[in-house]
């Protein structure tokens, strides 16, 4: 966010490559876990931008290490419950990740809230590898590419990925259109956060869908334009609503800013939903936060929502009843702390 | 969190605390068990659901179906169960692909007119309807159905 936009949330490039030989990790022995280790380290060492990188074995990191790394997005749920045979190599700048025996055996994430900045960061991370792996055998298939664990992955090896947050099209009741949309235009979709089977919180998570061998650039660009429509049309609907059905949109912000200020149990949903529509009131200027910029207010509310994801995610049902507790009393303290008043609409 | 997870790429809400995730088997990859991780239940139970009301007929879907018998059940490689990626869409080596060939090569064109006939598109096409009502992409979970019920309703002549 801050130099975002108010609707691209982050864009995330996955590289993946597997050794040939060796089962996928979701289905290999300790053994062959460090054998992939061993022949697949030194490759990312060899890369310049990982010289001074910072590398962590998942069998020696806590439970509290990987909850911090998890809450940096620096690993993936999958990886923070791995063990033994599992490596992390993070750039100094961590900018870039490299997991050993994720879901594959090497798997590169490069991210950024900019789509060309991660692009370019992909594409000189590729360079490199490519450089520093001339002699892997890696699985590859002249027709179908590079293989992956899932056969409807197999090809280019490089996914990309954008999350967005769609309260205007979600209150609009748009996203269905928008879901058999995307499925025509081969990207997925899906929530990025889950609750149980629901989305919560207007925020989606959109993939390219893997495409042959060489169709690596062709796909960036499609999938930037795709995203960059999708950016346009969720602006527009927002534009919409404040012309043709502004006592709706108030209302829904009303209720959402009535139930953060003054509820004392809030379920991660209600949370999550509530925040989406306080960071749209924000971002439209239907709340002011002097001396608050909206920008720094819409990113502590993000920040805000990961935060109460992972820690409900790490606490589990258990402890629902006291996070509930919590949650809505850290946001009703959060709410007092910071002055604010609703613009004269709301009059 | 990220992508595939980030298959595709949401964040599972996933228990992490040590208990949890050993009684998942997430601390030994190798007794993890794919639907799981893939589906955290209730997902996989609503999926399984779904697939079952879908195919209503075939009851004995995926156990069997006739000229199964020179198809080998196993990866020889790494001892993968041919069962298990019909039911996750996974695999276990990069020789699994050449191995269990057959089941995808059938796969792509869900719309085209021909019965491509036969048993191995008949698993491929269920694991194409659990993929597309997974995606919750009902559209094509219908168009699979009914090719499934095609299927069912004139077995080979
Ligand atoms: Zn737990
Ligand atoms: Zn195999």
């Amino acid at each position: 966010m801050g130099l975002g936009s108010d609707v691209v949330l982050t864009s995330v490039i996955r590289i993946t490559r597997n050794l040939k030989g060796y089962p996928f990790p979701g289905w290999s022995t300790a053994e062959s876990r460090d054998a992939v280790v061993t022949a697949l380290l030194p490759v990312v060492r060899l890369m310049r931008g990982y010289r001074n990188g910072c590398e962590l074995d998942m069998s020696e990191l806590s439970y509290e290490q990987r909850c911090a790394l998890l809450e940096r997005k620096l690993l993936t749920p999958c990886m923070a419950a791995r063990g033994a045979g599992c490596r992390v190599v993070l750039s100094p700048k961590k900018q870039t990740v490299f997991m050993l025996n994720e879901e594959e055996h090497l798997v590169a994430h490069c991210f950024s809230c900019s789509y060309q900045d991660a692009l370019s960061a992909a594409s000189r991370l590729l360079r490199e590898l490519e450089a520093a792996s001339k002699d892997i055998p890696w699985a590859f298939d002249p027709e179908m590419g590079y293989l992956s664990s899932l056969p409807s992955e197999a090809g280019d090896g490089i996914q990309f990925s954008q999350v967005l947050h769609l309260p205007g099209l979600q209150l609009a009741g748009m996203m269905e259109a928008v879901s058999r949309a995307m499925d025509k235009l081969h990207v997925t979709m899906g929530p990025f956060y889950a609750d149980g089977n629901e989305g919560t919180g207007n925020t989606y998570i959109f993939s390219s869908v893997p495409g042959p061998l060489d169709s690596r650039s062709e796909i960036a660009q499609y999938f930037g334009e795709v995203m960059s429509r999708m950016e346009l049309r969720e602006l527009q609907v927002r534009c919409q609503l404040q012309e043709n059905d502004l006592p709706r949109l108030c209302d829904s912000i009303g209720r959402a800013y009535g139930l953060l200020r003054h509820a004392h149990r809030l379920s991660l949903r209600e949370l999550r939903d509530a925040l989406s529509l306080l960071i749209l009131a924000t971002q439209l200027g239907h709340v002011e936060w002097t001396p608050l910029l909206p920008s720094e207010v819409v990113a502590q509310l993000g920040e805000l929502v990961h935060c109460f994801s992972v820690e409900a995610a790490l606490g589990g049902d258990a402890q629902e009843e006291a996070l509930s507790l919590k949650r809505a009393m850290t946001m009703r303290s959060w709410l007092s702390n910071r002055p604010h008043h609703f613009s004269t609409l709301y009059d | 969190m990220f992508l595939t997870q980030i298959i595709n790429g949401q964040v599972t809400e996933l228990c992490l605390c040590e208990d949890c995730a050993r009684k998942r088997g997430l601390f030994d990859p190798q007794t993890l068990a794919f639907s799981e991780k893939f589906f955290p239940e209730a997902f996989k139970e609503r999926v399984d659901k779904i697939v079952r009301e879908l195919i209503e007929k075939g009851e004995q879907t995926t156990s069997s179906p006739a000229g199964e018998k020179d198809v080998l059940t196993h990866c020889p490689v790494c001892a993968f169960p041919l069962d298990v990626y019909r039911r996750t869409g996974r695999l276990g080596c990069p020789d699994c692909y050449t191995v269990f060939a057959r089941e995808f090569a059938v796969a792509p064109a869900v719309t085209d007119e021909g019965d491509g006939g036969g048993d191995a598109s008949r698993a491929s096409l269920e694991t194409q309807l659990r993929e597309a009502v997974a995606r919750e992409d009902y559209e094509t979970a219908a168009a699979l159905r009914d090719r499934l019920r095609q299927l069912t309703e004139k077995p080979q002549a």
